[in-house]
């Protein structure tokens, strides 16, 4: 057994030795054992602007958006690249058997909640622990469904006009899969699940945060529901993670392992599979 | 039927026998069919995941191995120690094989009667598939339509068994309701053979787009590496037994019939117009099935059988040359789903009361349709009232 976990770690670790450790101030209470990590994603290159979804009469008379252009969510950019909705999740190998026990404040973590507006999910993207209970809002005078497809865990209920309804996450996932609307295909929204609480999705300005890690060396996972593994990412015009997309950091007892700007080409992530 | 002529040539000396199973195979009926791989689900991982770089050799061959050793083959299946409780090893035994020439022994009732429509291997891809719709049902995902367990739950026996006898209305699947009973039983077993195997193998798949740089899924096995070894088996194990598990606790997932309103035959068209108001109202069944009931609400979906690889291999349906590929390796041209008309009468699932019930209630898997954990039990019986009604009523302009 022993063999074998030191062959995979051999062959997939890229750790990322050189990003800066700055130890958090006296300031922010950090427990002893545990460390933050964070990271900004910037997309280099030039991202077209993302295709209009065409509506039919009858879709448009619930799903206006007040004005605004209806427009396909699936790769969202700020002005300066941040790249959005990309998830940062811990990476197990096959034979990693380490799990990384939960810190005390994810034990009382609010629940998350995932609401339809104007027929479109928001947020777009999330995290929901195994176990924990999904949120489903309806802010639409239209009825909706809410169809969870993950790899280990599915389900589909319907959400009529200004309910709400509440699904438990049986099973988690090693990936994120999604939540569909059947009655109007365009909306999807990206759904991980995980067992342990040590993941995140970007946010507007392509920054992420994992707060209370275990000190010590994990795997974190980079993915985008453009291309899956985002195995093209940089740091300093180098590579920076293995071919899933995954890199070994070494979090610091008491402070925040701060891995800076990465990039990721424009052409990557829209090169068709 | 080879492995087992093999085994007995070894024993039985050359001469009359081996002529005999040499003319046999020429004449075309010895010859032992195979299981197929699950091409589709290859072709879909190796898209999805590695940009269309395929799976070595080496990896499918030791996925096809572990399967053999858990489950066998058409002629010789046999089921994973320990859990014969899910599959009888008997009943498997005389579903399986071919069809015997007298007709008395009693085996090979799959090939006799299923596997021309839902092929060997269970994957809805028999010589008849391509030419019916709905297609056959591809067992190996492990999702049936018309049970009374929740969604994304396993069927139970009786299940199986109902839709075997009774067929499905509106579909080419028969009844086959003159078959003994322990035939009946022994193709229900047969059934959860041919889909566990499935869900066994699409994981198994799954798994090898996991793998690090030079591991192995199983490695073939040595004196020095007996530590490696175990410790894979191990791993391929966490990913059969919890497939094994969900089917061992599918009746414990029945969706129970609750709150039949005790006066729900003598004041059927009261619960039939609280019915009509859910349906345009709450329950939004107006959304698919559309506002006269007969299914053009919404029509561009496809099924998950076909999303499988549609939308996971993200393929364009319009373009025959991302399409293509996928035929090849043995998936059907997709076709839309269509939610019911619910003006013909025809109910795949059944059209007791009971039946539409439990479709409302926990939808139907595989489909569009979703359960409805908001309405109450009394406001799913309304809409039963009004689904058993609903083919009787003008068309309707408005609500």
């Amino acid at each position: 057994m022993v063999i074998m976990v030191q062959k995979g770690l051999f062959v997939a670790s890229f750790v990322i030795f050189s990003f800066c450790v700055a130890f958090a101030s006296s300031a922010s209470a950090q427990d002893a054992g545990y460390g933050h990590l964070k990271g900004r994603i910037v997309v280099t290159g030039e991202v077209p602007a993302a295709a209009e979804i065409s509506l039919s009469t009858d879709d448009k008379q619930y799903c206006v958006d007040t004005g605004k252009p209806f427009t396909s969510r699936k790769l969202l950019v700020g002005p300066d690249g941040q790249l959005q909705d990309a998830f940062v999740m811990m990476y197990f190998g096959r034979s990693d058997k380490k799990r990384p026990e939960a810190h005390p404040s994810y034990k009382d973590a609010p629940s998350v909640s995932l609401d339809n507006v104007n027929c479109r999910f928001e947020p777009r993207a999330i995290f929901v622990r195994k176990g924990q209970a999904l949120e489903f809002k309806n802010s639409d005078r239209i009825g909706h469904n809410c169809h969870v497809v993950t790899m280990n865990f599915e389900e589909n209920c319907s959400l009529g006009a200004g309910q709400a309804l509440s699904i438990e996450m049986e099973d988690a996932s090693r990936l994120p899969g999604i939540v569909k609307c059947d009655a109007h295909p365009w909306m999807e929204a990206l759904l991980l699940v995980r067992e342990e609480p040590y993941a995140a999705v970007t946010d507007e300005d392509g920054s992420f945060t994992i707060k209370n890690i275990p000190a010590g060396e994990w795997k974190f996972q980079f993915w985008h529901t453009t291309r899956g593994y985002l195995r093209a990412l940089e740091k300093d015009g180098e590579s920076a993670v293995g071919k899933r997309g995954e890199i070994t950091v070494t979090i610091p007892d008491g402070g925040v392992l701060d891995l800076g700007d990465m990039t990721i080409p424009a052409e990557f992530l829209l090169e068709e599979k | 039927m080879f492995g087992m002529f093999n085994s007995k040539s070894l024993v039985i000396p050359a001469g009359f026998v081996s002529i005999a199973v040499t003319a046999l195979l020429f004449a075309g009926c010895g010859s032992e069919p195979q299981f197929h791989m699950n091409a589709v689900h290859k072709l879909t991982l190796e898209t999805e995941f590695q940009d269309g770089t395929p799976i070595p050799e080496q990896h499918i061959q030791q996925v096809g191995n572990l399967l053999t050793a858990f489950f066998g083959t058409p002629d010789q299946p046999h089921f994973p120690a320990g859990h014969e409780s899910l599959v009888d090893p008997e009943r498997l035994e005389r579903a399986a094989g071919p069809v015997p020439s007298d007709l008395s022994s009693g085996r090979g009732l799959y090939r006799k009667h299923c596997s021309h429509c839902h092929g060997i291997s269970g994957d809805g891809v028999g010589p008849t598939a391509a030419s019916l719709n709905p297609y056959p049902r591809d067992f190996r995902l492990g999702k049936f339509k018309f049970k009374s367990t929740k969604m994304y739950r396993p069927p139970t026996d009786e299940d199986i068994r109902r839709v075997l006898k009774r067929g499905i209305a509106g579909t080419a699947m028969p009844s086959f309701a003159l078959l003994p009973d322990d035939q009946i039983d022994a193709l229900v077993d047969y059934v959860k053979y041919l889909s566990i195997r499935g869900q066994v193998e699409r994981a198994l798949l799954e798994e090898l787009t996991n793998l690090e740089e030079g591991e192995d899924l199983l490695p073939p096995k040595t004196d020095a590496n007996q530590e490696d070894y175990d410790y894979a088996l191990e791993l391929v194990m966490e990913l059969v037994d919890p497939i094994l598990n969900k089917w061992t606790k599918a009746e414990t997932k029945v969706v129970p019939l609750n709150g039949l309103p005790d006066d729900f035959g003598q004041r059927m068209y009261f619960y039939s117009d609280v019915g009509k108001k859910l349906f345009f109202g709450k329950a939004n069944c107006v959304q698919c099935h559309g506002e006269t009931g007969v299914g053009d609400g919404q029509t561009e979906n496809y099924d998950d059988w076909t999303n499988e690889w549609l939308k996971r291999a993200n393929v364009d349906p319009y373009k025959r040359e991302q399409v293509q590929p996928f035929l090849e390796a043995g998936a059907l041209l997709p076709r839309k789903i269509r939610p019911r008309n619910l003006r013909q009468l025809v109910f795949r699932g059944g059209s007791r009361p009971e039946d539409l019930y439990r479709r409302v209630k926990a939808g139907i898997e595989g489909s569009n349709m979703p359960a409805a954990p908001a309405l109450s039990d009394a406001e799913v019986w309304a809409l039963v009232a009004y689904l058993i009604e609903l083919p009787y009523e003008t068309f309707i302009k408005e609500q």
